[in-house]
């Protein structure tokens, strides 16, 4: 984007763009005395400035988040998402681009409210903060080709349904069964969690603090996920120079993009099954609020540089995939 | 800054002096900065014997020499680390009188600073602030305040003084200020989470060092593009501290996971070598002839002391605990 659109050069195009609409790109001779000229001359700057302040729309990511009615588990992923879009709006904003965040509460028609998002806010991107809805919103998405962040469900039969715009940036059931060791098929233990407010390294305790700072409460699993879903979004357009999905989907799906969530590898996702790759925080019972007794799986120094590479750090994370991951035969688009 | 920072840095304006035959040689003075130490580890580079272990009342990271060699500047940050803004400063240690000469505002929570070669402004990143504050030195003045990406940390000037590159975690960002202007005026995407940044001794290249990515991005100053991703380590060395030979023939990053400081042939963009020093090294430095290249190894509370020539540790000193930044008096 930056090489595309250096902030100065956009600036310039827009000057460049608006002028021509004011005349019409007619040529046009026009004879005034010098207060009329100067009168003129301050009212096309006030209308270049005012051009200038508009929103960069052609620039502009533009996600969307459906919202319940009220649950808990999803207000703390509302949080998530509102963080991660001021924070990408900053980010966006250095390159002259921008990220809107569009919220619609689901109200008892979820098909409504993501059809306002599309029609009204025109978003690329789509979040649901209610596990209920991931489905109903993938299906959606896939309809209309637009991705859609899974941050709340972890269904496996979700991802067996193998929809090419539907990434899953929460782990699967069987990825907590298998962090918390109790096998593949087995319930996870409720200690195995996503992220943990006590973690610090790697810029987790940053991240922990600017989310403790706004909203005064712990970033927990749903809040993270939300946050990142949004991060990486913004990112991805970032680097695919575009914020159309389907350039923003060949990047997430390219095996060489990974994503810094704060959690100390590069996260990528697994262009079978589109799940996010990542490790898992299992928390002691007496875990202090420095972070003591908090385990990530797989542990981190289990690689340490040397022979191993970016695929080997994949192939670690992927200890948490289980046998019956789904090898999706992506449609073409 | 808060008053209780005030009362302790005061304090410490009072700290004996030690006789200091150390100083006033280019490289004689090495200074490393301990983060749960609370210290700056002195230590004579001709003997390898530390000197002294000056006290400080906040948590140190960035350190550096005044291009005149006379001060050492501490970038201090409150020690509770999901506190913020509770002791923030940046620290200027007298080297003759040994003691801290003065205080600088430097915006919240100051990681790593550069200083201009002229000695006259600072530049300092404010992490949890966005920002990148300028200082005038010989006021001690804020002079501006620039927004910069999320998490800024790396800060370093080019060698004319002209450009400021700011690194910002989170954005995975380099922000470019005039220094003249005092100005934003490019930004750009490198490689995931870039810590540190170091430039070559004629300023055409600047080395951003890519902790996530594992990779160091090799940048053309004129253009303002990335132009080589190096990769370290296997892309899994965690590399955070970079440092430039004075002949601008090597590149030297610290890996912090990998415990190994990889050289790269400048020309060639090649990693040519890879030495293991102490546990997760972040700070490097080299020494003005080029002949030495010093670490702080954060996890092994020590600094490793590297031939450059033969690529070997040759000594192991023992500093505070936690060590993170480590700085070569430049005369």
């Amino acid at each position: 984007m930056q090489k595309l659109f250096p902030r100065q050069l956009y600036g310039l195009v827009r000057r460049l763009h608006y002028a021509s609409l004011i005349l019409s790109f007619r040529p046009v001779r026009i004879v005034m005395s010098d207060s009329r000229r100067n009168l003129f001359t301050q009212w096309l700057i006030t209308l270049l400035v005012f051009a200038q302040q508009l929103p960069a729309q052609t620039t502009a990511l533009r996600v969307g988040l459906i919202t319940p009615a009220y649950s808990a588990a999803a207000a703390s992923i509302d949080r998530g998402v509102r963080l991660g879009a001021l924070e990408a709006k900053h980010t966006a904003n250095l390159f002259g681009g921008d990220v809107l965040l569009f919220e619609e509460k689901a109200a008892g028609n979820l098909e409504r409210a993501a059809e306002r998002l599309l029609s009204k806010g025109k978003v690329q991107v789509l979040i649901g903060s209610s596990v209920r809805d991931a489905d109903a919103l993938s299906r959606f998405a896939e309809t209309h080709q637009i991705i859609f962040f899974n941050v709340a469900s972890r269904a496996p039969t979700l991802r067996a349904a193998c929809r090419r715009f539907t990434f899953h940036v929460e782990a699967g059931d069987s990825m907590y069964a298998i962090a918390s060791g109790r096998g593949q098929s087995s319930q996870a233990a409720p200690n195995t969690v996503l992220w943990a407010a006590t973690l610090e390294r790697y810029g987790a305790s940053q991240i922990n603090n600017r989310f403790r700072a706004r909203y005064h409460n712990p970033m927990d699993g749903g809040a993270w996920a939300g946050w990142f879903a949004v991060k990486i979004a913004s990112e991805a357009a970032l680097r695919a120079h575009s914020v159309n999905p389907g350039a923003i989907l060949f990047l997430l799906e390219n095996p060489s993009t990974s994503f810094d969530g704060h959690k100390g590898w590069p996260l990528s996702f697994r262009s079978w099954d589109h799940q996010l790759r990542q490790p898992l925080y299992v928390v002691s019972r007496g875990a202090s609020a420095t972070g003591a007794g908090v385990r990530d799986v797989p542990q981190l120094s289990t690689i340490s540089g040397g022979s191993t590479g970016r695929t080997n750090a994949s192939q670690a994370l992927d200890v948490l995939m289980p046998k019956s991951a789904p090898r999706c035969s992506w449609a073409r688009l | 800054m808060t008053k209780r920072t005030c009362l302790l840095v005061i304090a410490a304006l009072g700290a004996t002096a030690y006789p200091s035959d150390a100083a006033g040689q280019a490289g004689s003075l090495i200074a490393v900065s301990n983060e749960l130490g609370h210290t700056v580890t002195l230590i004579d580079a001709r003997t390898l014997k530390v000197v002294r272990n000056i006290g400080l009342p906040q948590r140190p990271r960035g350190i550096a020499f005044t291009p005149d060699g006379s001060r050492i500047f501490v970038a201090l940050s409150d020690p509770n680390v999901r506190r913020q803004g509770g002791g923030d400063a940046i620290v200027a240690i007298d080297v003759r009188a040994n003691k801290i000469s003065a205080l600088f505002p430097a915006g919240s929570d100051p990681e790593r600073f550069a200083i201009t070669p002229d000695g006259k402004r600072m530049y300092s990143a404010n992490e949890d602030g966005n920002s990148v504050t300028a200082t005038d030195i010989p006021s001690r003045r804020e002079i501006a305040s620039l927004v910069v990406g999320i998490e800024p940390e790396g800060v370093g000037i080019t060698p004319d003084g002209r450009w400021c590159y700011v690194t910002a975690e989170t954005s995975n960002s380099v922000s470019v200020v005039d220094v003249n202007a005092n100005k934003v005026v490019a930004n750009f995407l490198v490689d995931v989470r870039p810590r540190a940044v170091a430039f070559a001794p004629d300023g055409k290249r600047a080395y951003v060092t890519a902790e996530i990515g594992g990779t160091l991005s090799v940048i053309d100053t004129k253009s303002r593009t990335v132009i080589n991703t190096v990769a370290l380590e296997g892309r899994q060395g965690k590399p955070v501290g970079v440092a430039v030979s004075p002949d601008g023939k090597w590149v030297y990053v610290a890996n912090g996971n990998a415990s190994v400081v990889s050289v790269i042939d400048a020309a060639r963009n090649a990693v040519v070598g890879r030495i293991p020093v102490g546990k997760r090294p972040w700070g490097i430095a080299v020494s003005p002839d080029g002949r030495t290249i010093y670490t702080a190894d954060g996890l092994s509370d020590t600094m490793s002391v590297i031939d450059a020539t033969t690529r070997k540790v040759t000594a192991t000193v023992k500093v505070g605990r936690q060590p993170w930044g480590v700085a070569v008096s430049p005369r």
